[in-house]
Formats: structure tokens, C-alpha cells, sequence
């Protein structure tokens, strides 16, 4: 199987890569509770899950995974911010492997300039060769990485983050739930 | 709504609201029985739906079934030891898969009835033909295009022949299906509107599809897609013999002396144990649920499970084979907005034998991904970064699947049995998988991704994926666990779904079929309830249950 073409049965199957759709099925219940929390939390407020390493070395790898550039990122999405609610209530199956998946970049980084482990420490352009590496030799880390990521890009806002929609306006989502043909390109008349 | 208190002893108690348990209740109370239908979700309305899909979709209570209190373990051989796994999914609430399915309407083919006589049994495999015929089935599959609400039109020249039209025409076409068209064109093969349970006009009550896009997964928030939750539930309530009991977990099924069933008992939203007495039972609780049950309710007169004395019981699991290929298009397709599917193309319901393949099936284009992406990429291209942020759009909106659904042989191996150490939140023990596909189907599985792959080719698609198939092992399609026959000794029911054991107890759900079908098989899991009804009217008519 591709990895693209089967992007909907691994989400829901938990097969491949990502055991995301089963282990969400099994938390899902505690998701509405992000939902009043993302109304009221100030950016001030501490962190649930992360430790502000953490939270900075997170916040630097979710913005080379979606940059920011001419059109809105992770950092604009407030993707540490719902990730860090996420893994600290509904995700908390994730914690071990999150929490490795930190240590590995911590060792990895640490190996390629010694003395430092923090990635977020990093030129910009040491992070990009940095992450393609890591991505290669720690596929697992990387893609928990990502797909938490994503996750912060691109779900209802209502969850804290796709902060004022710039994950869908990303990808040209509209989330107004009823159309009329044409629909694309191809069915014009 | 009528109830009926527990010692009532009425006609009929239906264990399962889904897509045969709808049906069922909806039919027998409409006969003139009292019937009392147990799910063991909850009863949700279209105000409880949204399209949020990572509270809604994964939601456990409103939609997939997949709940820490409700595990199953798989294993691929005997031999394994089975792990928890999530590897099949079913809708635990008042109209079950229907709720939250794709709703592709299929019919199969007369061939899939007389399959073992027309091209013979698979080393491995336990093909037989069915006890019943296309012809026997196919008023019931009009009352299903009927009844339940399918869009669609007449003509297929690949469809068996049809006593009706459908009672709305088909959903309108969106630009995978145009493109679905160009590429079968180019190929000499057959793009048709696609029929499907959701509705492209109002209908019976019922308002027209709004085209949100999120159909497989969600629940509809308009009440368009046929499911039996709108279309068949509100009928069997209105008739004040029924009452649909949510939140009734069913644990065991119950015998008298006399070897007949007199009713089940079922754990209430408390946890309580309830016994509703019952003239007759109809289990309707799906492939996996039902075999599960009777397994469950073994007695001394049935040691290896209720009305299994072939010990078929379980086995012959199918969940249908898949295969496909993915690609980009040059122009946006916006496969996100309407409903999965508008063309399918029934070419390869009998493939050519000489290729050394068994069985068949369709192929559809549809935006195979969930939602709003999730990061959707491509292969071979970055994932991540400027480059991926560059491309994300066009990967999400320019992005097309062409997807096969095929046949997937029976196996006497593959099947469910109670697990011997996992239990459930209520103790029970939990469904065990062991399934290893037949190799026939992996050799179809991936003739179905080529033929995916050259279909999206032929259309003119600037990228078109390797393709995949041949690899299905789980999933929503559960059936095959309580076949249908004529010989006592080989199948668990009868050609009127009564179990050949249990004079009493009737089995109405995919577990009753006898091969997978040629791709989607909630349609025939509606004819084959519309029929057992009848046949269940007449036979309690004549005094004979």
C-alpha cells in the first residue's frame, strides 16, 4: 500500500504508521472537554503535559513541519498549545512514546553538536538537515511529531487549535458543510 | 412510543437497530406483531451529529464502534496467540453502521448466488452457492430502493435485471465521477451513476442531500442519507407495537426445556441484568455480535454455542477485498464537498477466469482521505516544510483515489470465537479474530489496484500513485459467521433465516451470507431482512415458528 492512498484507512484502522484512529476512538469521550478549554486559555497560563523545554523544543520542530512564511504556520495555528492540552488529557496513551520520542531527538541532536541537546537551539537551517535526518533514522519519533502536528493544523478550531482557520485556509477547506455543483474543475458545465 | 415491561412475553424481541434490525422491527410491527428491539448504543438524532471529526468521528458513543470497553483481539493463524487489535469497526447506536456509513447501494450480481456451480470452489476456500436466487431477492431489493430512499438510475448494462427504477434520481456528478467517466470511456469500460442511500430529492419526508461532503463516518445532520435510524426506526415506532429499547447490552440468549428460545437477557444502562421474554428472537446484531452471542450462550444441549451444532458458528468471516491506486490532477477536483461517490464502473463483476483469478468486483473514485486531510502528502515528495506547505493544497484538492471493492472468499478458518482470557467492561468475554486472507484474493486484490491505477491513468492524471490491493483484513463489511444453506450439517440458518437448530430464533444480518459479494453489502443485508420478514410473517401466520 502507498502511503497516500490508504491515508483514510490508517487514520480509521490504526494500521501503518499511525495507530492514531484507534487509540482516538478510545479517548474521544474526553475531547469536548478541550473544547471549553480552548475558549479560555490564556497564553500565559502554564503548560499541562510539556515542560517549557519541551514546549520550545516542540514549538520549533511543529514550525519547520508547517512553516511560517508568506501565509500562516503551526505557530499561528497554536499547534503546541492544543497539543499540549491534547496529550495532557485525551492523548495520555501517547505520553511514553511522546516523551521518547523527545529523548531520541535529544540524544540525536546531542550527537550532531555536542554539548546541546536542544534542537530548538538550532540555526534554521541546522534544524531543516536536522529533521530530515531524524526523519529518515527515527521514522516512529518523527511521525508522532507530525502527525500531532497536523492534528493541531487541521482540526475544528474548537479544539484550540487551526487557530482562526489557518490550517483550512491552507488547504482551501471551507467548512460550510453544504455546496451546490459544481463542486471542482472537472464537473463544470 | 409503545413499551413493554420485561415479563411481557411479546412476539418478537430483535436484538441489533442496524441496517437489518431496522429493517426487521420495522417490518414485523408493521405486520402486526409486537416487537421489542434491543441496541446497546444509545438513540441519537440528527441534533447529536457534527462534523467535527476528531470529536465526532472517533466519538464512541455517536459514531465508530472502537470503545476501551468493548475490545476484540485478532490473530492471523490458530497457532498465534491473539493481541487486541483494531482491526473492524461497527456502529453501536440506534441504526448501527447505517448511522455513520458511505452508503454505497450495490446489488450483486446473479452470478454471486451460484457461484460454487458457475466457477467452482477455490482450493481453501468454502464457496457454496446460496439457498435462495438474484430472483428470489430481487423484489426485495426494489423494496429496499424503495423503502430505505436510493438514488440511482436504471440501466446498468453490468446490473442484474431490476423490476423498478429507482424512486429518486442519482446525486448529482461531481468531478471524480467526470473524470471516472473520461478514464472508462478511454478504456472501453462503463462509468454509471453511482446508487447510493442518500437522497438527491426530498423523499418520503425526508430532505435532499445538501452535499456537506462528510458522509462515511458522520452522521447526517439532514436526515438525506437512508439510514434505518430515519428511514425505517420512526416507522416501526409509529406503529405503537414496538419499542426500541437503547443502552441494552444483549448477553445471552435463553432456552426452555423444550429446546426453544423464550426470550434474552441483556445488561441495561446500568448494568443490571435484564430477561425480556420473547415468543421468537431475531438476531440482527452483526457478523461479528451475533456469532458472538450464540457462542455465548452455549447451553449443555449446546456445548460449542447456541444453534451451532455444525460448528459453523463464526466461521467463514469475510470483509470484502479492496485495492486502488491514487492521483493528482492538473485542476481541482474538491473530492471533500458531495457525497463520497457519483460514478462506478461494474465492468469486473466476473473477471476473466483465464487470468487465473476468482470472483470480482467494482471500482469507484472517490477523495479516499478523512476530513479536512490531515496533512495529506504525496509519495516520493516531502511531507513537511516549505516545499510540503507549498503543495498542500493542491494534495488536498487536487488529490483522487480510484478504489476497488472485490470479493473476498470464505475460509472455515477465518472466524470469531470467544477469546479466552479478554473480557469486556461487563465481563463478557470478548470476540477473537484469526484471519489470514485466501490467496486467490491477494492475486484479485491487486488485479483490482491495476486496473485502479490504469483507470486514473486513462483519465489523464498528471501523477498517478503505485497501486495497493490484494490486503484487506478487517474492517465494517462483517460476514459470512452464520451462513445460510439447505444441509443442517454446513450452514447455521435456512433459506428463511430460521437456525436449522432453534425453531425460535431467526438470523438477519451480514453473518447470513454465504459469499462477500462483489464490493458493498449493506443492500443485500436489506433485501435479504425485507425477505426474511415475509417469510417470518408467513411463517408465524400458518402457526409454524
Amino acid at each position: 500500500m502507498t502511503e497516500s492512498g490508504v491515508d483514510r484507512r490508517d487514520f480509521v484502522f490504526g494500521l501503518a504508521g499511525a495507530a492514531a484512529g484507534a487509540w482516538l476512538a478510545t479517548h474521544a469521550s474526553e475531547l469536548r472537554a478541550i473544547a471549553a478549554y480552548a475558549a479560555s486559555v490564556a497564553p500565559e497560563e502554564p503548560y499541562e503535559f510539556f515542560t517549557p523545554d519541551q514546549a520550545r523544543e516542540f514549538d520549533a520542530i511543529s514550525a519547520q513541519i508547517v512553516p511560517t512564511d508568506e501565509t500562516p504556520g503551526a505557530r499561528e495555528a497554536h499547534v503546541v498549545r492544543f497539543v499540549d492540552r491534547y496529550v495532557a488529557t485525551v492523548a495520555k496513551d501517547w505520553q511514553p512514546g511522546f516523551q521518547d520520542a523527545f529523548k531520541r531527538l535529544g540524544d540525536a541532536v546531542a550527537e550532531k553538536t555536542p554539548g546541546n541537546r536542544s534542537f530548538a537551539a538550532l540555526s534554521d537551517a541546522e534544524q531543516i538537515a536536522f529533521l530530515t535526518a531524524f526523519e529518515k533514522a527515527n521514522p516512529a519519533s518523527f511521525d508522532r511529531f507530525r502527525y500531532l502536528t497536523m492534528l493541531g493544523m487541521f482540526s475544528d478550531p474548537v479544539h484550540g487549535g487551526n487557530f482562526n482557520k489557518v490550517g483550512w485556509k491552507l488547504i482551501g477547506f471551507e467548512d460550510r458543510y453544504s455546496w451546490a455543483p459544481p463542486f471542482g474543475y472537472y464537473d463544470r458545465v | 412510543m409503545k413499551t413493554y415491561r420485561p415479563t411481557d412475553e411479546v412476539d418478537f424481541v430483535i436484538v441489533g437497530s442496524g441496517a437489518a434490525g431496522g429493517v426487521m422491527a420495522h417490518k414485523l410491527a408493521g405486520s402486526g406483531f409486537s416487537v421489542v428491539v434491543l441496541e446497546q448504543g444509545p438513540w441519537l438524532t440528527e441534533k447529536d451529529f457534527s462534523h467535527d471529526e476528531l470529536n465526532y468521528r472517533y466519538h464512541p458513543e455517536k459514531s465508530l464502534s472502537q470503545t476501551a470497553d468493548q475490545p476484540h483481539t485478532f490473530r492471523a493463524k490458530e497457532a498465534d496467540k491473539a493481541e487486541k487489535h483494531n482491526i473492524i469497526s461497527y456502529g453501536r447506536l440506534v441504526g448501527g453502521g447505517t448511522v455513520h456509513f458511505t452508503a454505497n447501494y450495490w446489488r450483486f450480481p446473479e452470478i454471486e448466488f451460484e457461484q460454487a456451480t458457475r466457477l467452482g470452489v477455490p482450493d481453501g476456500s468454502s464457496v457454496a452457492d446460496w439457498p435462495i436466487t438474484y430472483k428470489d431477492l430481487e423484489p426485495y431489493y426494489t423494496k429496499v430502493d424503495w423503502e430505505i430512499g436510493v438514488s440511482g438510475k436504471a440501466g446498468n448494462p453490468f446490473e442484474p435485471w431490476r423490476s423498478k427504477g429507482y424512486p429518486v434520481p442519482p446525486l448529482p456528478i461531481k468531478s471524480e465521477g467526470v473524470l471516472c467517466e473520461r478514464g472508462a470511456k478511454k478504456l472501453g469500460w462503463h462509468a454509471w451513476p453511482a446508487p447510493m442511500a442518500i437522497l438527491s430529492r426530498p423523499y418520503r419526508g425526508r430532505a435532499a442531500c445538501v452535499h456537506c461532503g462528510l458522509c462515511g463516518g458522520y452522521g447526517c445532520e439532514v436526515r438525506a442519507k437512508s439510514s434505518t435510524l430515519v428511514a425505517m426506526i420512526p416507522g416501526a415506532v409509529a406503529t405503537a407495537r414496538c419499542e426500541i429499547r437503547p443502552h441494552s447490552y444483549v448477553r445471552r440468549i435463553e432456552m426452555g426445556p423444550n429446546g426453544r428460545v423464550t426470550g434474552v437477557t441483556y445488561f441495561d444502562k446500568d448494568k443490571k441484568d435484564v430477561f425480556q421474554r420473547a415468543k421468537a428472537v431475531v438476531l440482527s446484531a452483526n457478523g461479528v455480535e451475533t456469532p458472538k452471542l450464540l457462542l455465548l450462550s452455549a447451553t449443555g444441549a449446546f456445548p460449542d454455542g447456541l444453534a451451532n451444532s455444525s460448528g459453523q458458528v463464526g466461521r467463514n468471516l469475510m470483509f470484502n477485498g479492496d485495492g486502488g491506486a491514487s492521483a493528482l490532477f492538473d485542476h481541482e477536483i474538491n473530492g471533500w464537498k458531495g457525497a463520497n461517490v457519483s460514478r462506478i464502473i461494474w465492468d469486473f463483476f466476473e473477471v476473466p477466469r483465464e487470468l487465473g483469478l476468482y470472483g470480482g468486483g467494482g471500482l469507484d473514485m472517490r477523495l479516499d482521505v478523512d476530513g479536512p486531510g490531515h496533512g495529506t502528502s504525496w509519495p516520493g515528495e516531502p511531507r513537511w516544510g516549505r516545499e510540503w506547505k507549498k503543495r498542500a493544497k493542491d494534495y488536498f484538492n487536487k488529490r483522487v483515489d480510484a478504489v476497488a471493492h472485490t470479493t473476498q472468499l470464505p475460509v472455515s478458518t477465518n472466524r470469531i470465537d470467544l477469546d479466552p482470557v479478554e473480557k469486556d467492561a461487563w465481563g463478557l468475554a470478548v470476540p477473537r479474530i484469526t484471519f489470514t486472507q485466501h490467496p486467490q484474493d491477494t492475486k484479485l486484490g491487486k488485479w483490482f489496484g491495476d486496473r485502479g491505477r490504469e483507470l486514473l491513468q486513462a483519465a489523464g492524471a498528471a501523477k498517478v500513485s503505485e497501486s495497493w490491493g490484494g490486503n484487506r483484513g478487517g474492517g465494517e463489511h462483517l460476514l459470512g459467521t452464520c451462513r445460510m444453506g439447505k444441509d443442517p450439517k454446513t450452514s447455521v440458518i435456512d433459506a428463511d433465516h430460521r437456525a436449522h437448530d432453534v425453531p425460535n430464533l431467526f438470523i438477519v444480518d451480514g453473518s447470513s451470507f454465504v459469499t462477500s459479494g462483489r464490493g458493498q453489502p449493506t443492500l443485500t443485508i436489506q433485501a435479504l431482512a425485507f425477505r426474511a420478514a415475509d417469510r417470518i410473517r408467513q411463517l408465524a401466520k400458518a402457526g409454524s415458528i
